[in-house]
Formats: C-alpha cells, sequence, structure tokens
C-alpha cells in the first residue's frame, strides 16, 4: 500500500515537472530509437509499357443508370505472367498506385529472391518474432522451475 | 429485380451475420464483400458524437440495415473519392460515377498534352498583343450536381496552368452549395490548390441567359454530364438504389422547349446551340447514356454544323470516347462508327460514355 502510494506521488510529480517545464529534454517516445539497418528501398513500378491494365467491371447498362462501387484495378504483366487484381479501397486512383506497388514488389521477388525487400522485411519479422517467442519460453521456463523448487521445498517441509 | 437465391444468403450469413443485409443492398456477391469491408473500416475510423453511445457493432449494424433499404453507398459514408480528391454525397445531389471520373482524367491528360496549343489558342483568341500565358484557360461545367468534374480538372490542370477560370453551373440550390463545399473541404484538406477560385453558380441554362452569363459560355471548354435517362429507361433500367434514392432532377430531362428532338436529349440540342452559335468552344464534351443516344447525339451536332458553318465538317472533329477512353479496345469493340456516311472515331473500351467536339487546328492525333 505504502509503495503504491509513493509510486503514485512520483508520478504526479514527474507529470507536474512537465507540466511546469513544457521543453522538457525527455522525449515522449518511450521505446528507444531503433539503431536496425535501413530498410531497401521500395521497388520502381515497371515502365506502363510493360503491362496492361484493365478497369474491371459488369456488363450492362452504365452511366447514370447505376451507381457502381466497384473500383477493382487488374494489372497483367506480360514478361512474367504476374496478374493482380486491387480492390482494397473504394478509390480507383488509389488501387492503381496500390496496384502498381504491388506489381514491383512481386516483380523484385522474382529479380532478386532473398534479397528483396519483401524477402528482406519478412525475415527481419520474422526474427523478431521468434526471440520474442524464445523470450517468453525463457521466462515461463524460469516461472516454472521456480515453481517446482518452491514446491520441492514444502515438500521437503512436510516430510520434515 | 431477380430474387437473390437463399444459397447465397446462407452462404454470406456464414462469414457474417451482416453481409446479407449488404447483399440485399449490391445485389453482387463481389460488392457486397467490399462494401462490408469498407462500412467496417468507416465504423472504425469514425467517432461520431451524434451516435457516440452506441456500441460500434450497433453503428455497423444501423449503416448495414440502410444499405439492406437500397440507399448508396455513398450517401451511408458520406463521400465517394473521384480523382485524388473526396466528393462530399448528400442525398438530393447525383453522386458521382467512375465513368466520370475516367472522361475527365482522359480530357485533362489531352488538355496537359497540348497545353502549348490550348495557351497560345486562348492568347490568341482573347488578346494577340499581352503574353499568352496570362489568359486565361476557361472551363465551363453544365449541370454541375456534387462539382466533381469543375474540381477534378481544376487538381489536374493547376500544374500546367497557372490561370484557370472554371466555372459550375447548376439548377439545384442544393448542389451548388454542396459543390462550394466540396471545394472548401477539398482545399482544406491540401487535395487542392485556393487559387484560382472555382465559382459554383445557380443557372437555368434554359432561360434566358444574362449578358454575363454569354460571356462566361464564350469559353475554351464546355464539359456536361446533364440528365439523359428517358422516362421509360428510368423506371426499366435503371437500378433500385438509383431510382428510389437519387434526385431525378438529376437523371431525366423535363423541359419542354422548341427543339426538335426526343426529350431525353433536350439538352444535348441546348449545349450543341451553345457551343456553335453561342459559346465558340473549342471542346465540347458531353455524357451520353448508351450506344443509340450516341449516334443521335452525333447527328444532332452534325446538323447544328451544317447549319451553322456552312456542311464545315472539315473544320470540326467529332469523337466518342468510351467508359475508359484511356484503355486499348477489346476485340469486337469497333473503333470508329459511321454516321450519315461521316468516320467517327471511338476511343478506348466500354460502352459509348461521351461525345466530344473539337474545332479545327487541334493536333487531334493524342
Amino acid at each position: 500500500m505504502q509503495r503504491w502510494i509513493i509510486s503514485v506521488l512520483r508520478r504526479t510529480i514527474v507529470s507536474e515537472r512537465g507540466l511546469l517545464n513544457l521543453t522538457t529534454t525527455r522525449g515522449l517516445m518511450t521505446t528507444p530509437p531503433k539503431c536496425a539497418k535501413k530498410m531497401p528501398d521500395r521497388p520502381k513500378p515497371p515502365p506502363e509499357k510493360e503491362f496492361t491494365e484493365v478497369f474491371l467491371h459488369g456488363s450492362g447498362p452504365g452511366g447514370q443508370k447505376i451507381n457502381k462501387t466497384s473500383s477493382a484495378v487488374q494489372l497483367k504483366h506480360a514478361a512474367s505472367g504476374i496478374v493482380l487484381k486491387v480492390q482494397a479501397t473504394r478509390s480507383r486512383t488509389q488501387n492503381r498506385k496500390l496496384a502498381r506497388q504491388m506489381l514491383a514488389d512481386r516483380l523484385e521477388d522474382l529479380e532478386k529472391g532473398d534479397q528483396s525487400r519483401s524477402a528482406i522485411k519478412t525475415a527481419v519479422k520474422q526474427k523478431k518474432k521468434s526471440s520474442a517467442t524464445k523470450k517468453t519460453r525463457r521466462k515461463y521456463r524460469k516461472l516454472e522451475e521456480e515453481k517446482l523448487a518452491a514446491q520441492g521445498e514444502t515438500g521437503k517441509g512436510k516430510e520434515g | 429485380m431477380p430474387r437473390l437465391p437463399h444459397s447465397l444468403l446462407l452462404r454470406a450469413r456464414k462469414i457474417s451475420p451482416l453481409l446479407p443485409l449488404v447483399l440485399r443492398g449490391t445485389r453482387t456477391w463481389d460488392s457486397a464483400v467490399n462494401e462490408l469491408r469498407w462500412l467496417r473500416e468507416h465504423v472504425e475510423q469514425t467517432t461520431t458524437t451524434r451516435d457516440s453511445l452506441l456500441s460500434p457493432h450497433k453503428r455497423l449494424r444501423i449503416l448495414c440495415e440502410r444499405r439492406a433499404k437500397g440507399e448508396p453507398l455513398q450517401y451511408i459514408l458520406g463521400s465517394q473519392p473521384f480523382g485524388e480528391l473526396d466528393i462530399i454525397c448528400e442525398p438530393g445531389v447525383l453522386i458521382p460515377r467512375p465513368e466520370t471520373e475516367a472522361y475527365t482524367e482522359y480530357l485533362a491528360q489531352f488538355i496537359n498534352q497540348h497545353h502549348v496549343v490550348f495557351k497560345t489558342m486562348t492568347g490568341a483568341s482573347l488578346n494577340p498583343s499581352t503574353k499568352s500565358t496570362s489568359n486565361p484557360l476557361r472551363i465551363v461545367d453544365l449541370c454541375s450536381g456534387t462539382g466533381c468534374i469543375p474540381l477534378l480538372l481544376h487538381s489536374l490542370l493547376s500544374n500546367t496552368f497557372t490561370a484557370l477560370q472554371i466555372q459550375g453551373w447548376d439548377i439545384s440550390q442544393t448542389a451548388v452549395s454542396l459543390a462550394r463545399r466540396n471545394f472548401r473541404e477539398n482545399v482544406k484538406r491540401g487535395y487542392l490548390n485556393a487559387s484560382p477560385r472555382i465559382s459554383f453558380e445557380v443557372v437555368d441554362i434554359f432561360s434566358n441567359l444574362t449578358s454575363d452569363q454569354r460571356a462566361s459560355l464564350k469559353c475554351d471548354i464546355l464539359i456536361s454530364n446533364p440528365p439523359y435517362i428517358s422516362n421509360e429507361s428510368f423506371n426499366h433500367e435503371t437500378t433500385r438504389s438509383v431510382r428510389n434514392w437519387e434526385p431525378k432532377l438529376a437523371l431525366v430531362p423535363n423541359i419542354s422547349c422548341s427543339y426538335s428532338v426526343l426529350p431525353q436529349d433536350v439538352f444535348y440540342a441546348r449545349l450543341v446551340d451553345f457551343h456553335f452559335n453561342l459559346g465558340q468552344s473549342k471542346i465540347l464534351l458531353m455524357e451520353i447514356g448508351d450506344d443509340e443516344q450516341a449516334i443521335r447525339v452525333v447527328k444532332i451536332l452534325m446538323d447544328n454544323l451544317k447549319r451553322s458553318t456552312g456542311s464545315d465538317l472539315q473544320n470540326n472533329s467529332i469523337e466518342i470516347w468510351r467508359d475508359w477512353p484511356g484503355q486499348a479496345s477489346d476485340q469486337g469493340e469497333k473503333q470508329e462508327l459511321v454516321i450519315e456516311e461521316v468516320s467517327v472515331p471511338v476511343r478506348g473500351s466500354g460502352a459509348l460514355r461521351a461525345v466530344v467536339s473539337m474545332r479545327k487546328s487541334f493536333p487531334l492525333n493524342c
């Protein structure tokens, strides 16, 4: 209880100091700045001549008579045979940009393999995830050991 | 409207209990899945004060129920992306269509490609003594609705043309107010430059125009997406959401006038009249509804040409643009139509969507 009051007090003091002195040197970020390696740049989409673009739309009348919300964009890259469809947003302009970026990523994957931006990104993510799981595993192993040790002690106590 | 099969509704229910509701509004599976996702994103992103007491799930359910009754998604979400812009949509004003977006972008691309010609032409036609760049490119959009066409043209042309003078006219006060609001909002969000300004006015183009309005029509580009649906096809071809929720004023012309054309083509007769006899505009672009209407409008243009300039078809070129004028035409899509023994080029793929008339001395090979 006492400890809790102290911690609350300390917190209020800190926050008051922060309010009084707005130009505090302490940053807002609590996590340390990442010194990790810079990610490779996003690949540039191929020139427009290399692929064809189709706006997917149903048959039947168009214009004022109907009100379609579909804004799907399909790109076909002839050389690699990649076909991709994007309908993530309601904006056709946005979908066209996204589709070009996706095509660029896919082409880079084909060209560079594990050295491509997306491969590096997934590798970094996987590494982070595996180290996190390793950490939790370590933690629970430690807890388990402590528990066992405690049980052993109580068991001994009973015997004695 | 065909009944939705029970199996489809059951399949939708397995994915989400809200999907059958959206499906009742959209009638197709793909758009139902997409629209439910967008509705969900909308609920997650907006924390409205009005119904903040409701849980997000309850709010989503209310929106889906509105969609089930056929209310257009754009009215529910309150907006429609249009090029780089975000256009506010409200009941009483027609929702911008993707085809309109496509031909507006294509027109802007065409103007940008030939900006030198346009600059010298506007300079020459207005005031030969001053520098050509100081004269603005003047654009008038008739039946402007939400203001989507003028705003998108502004967004796409303002980099090339430092001087632009864009006007939007509409008969509806609601539409004009919304268009002005759309300009302000898009400027506020940084999608548009604040200057040059676009002006939106309430104008009935079938009334006797004032001298100022007549002067405004002597512009470089006249563009319009007028009401063009006949009463017959309004009752049979429009979808439920259009028929029940969008303003009939913007869809079906209801004007008795002296032009000897079909009632659904009245606006075209007026526009062509402006283009040839009053406006002297360089480009006239009109959205049209279907193939038959495209041919009728081309005929109206040709009749006027013969009358006003003495069968001078050589001095003018007429083109038809399809839904996606920038795309290569599909197999089986004609690239030209022969109307009254004149060959009219047809650009792009999709259904016929716009008729374009351009004055002579344009390098029209884009």
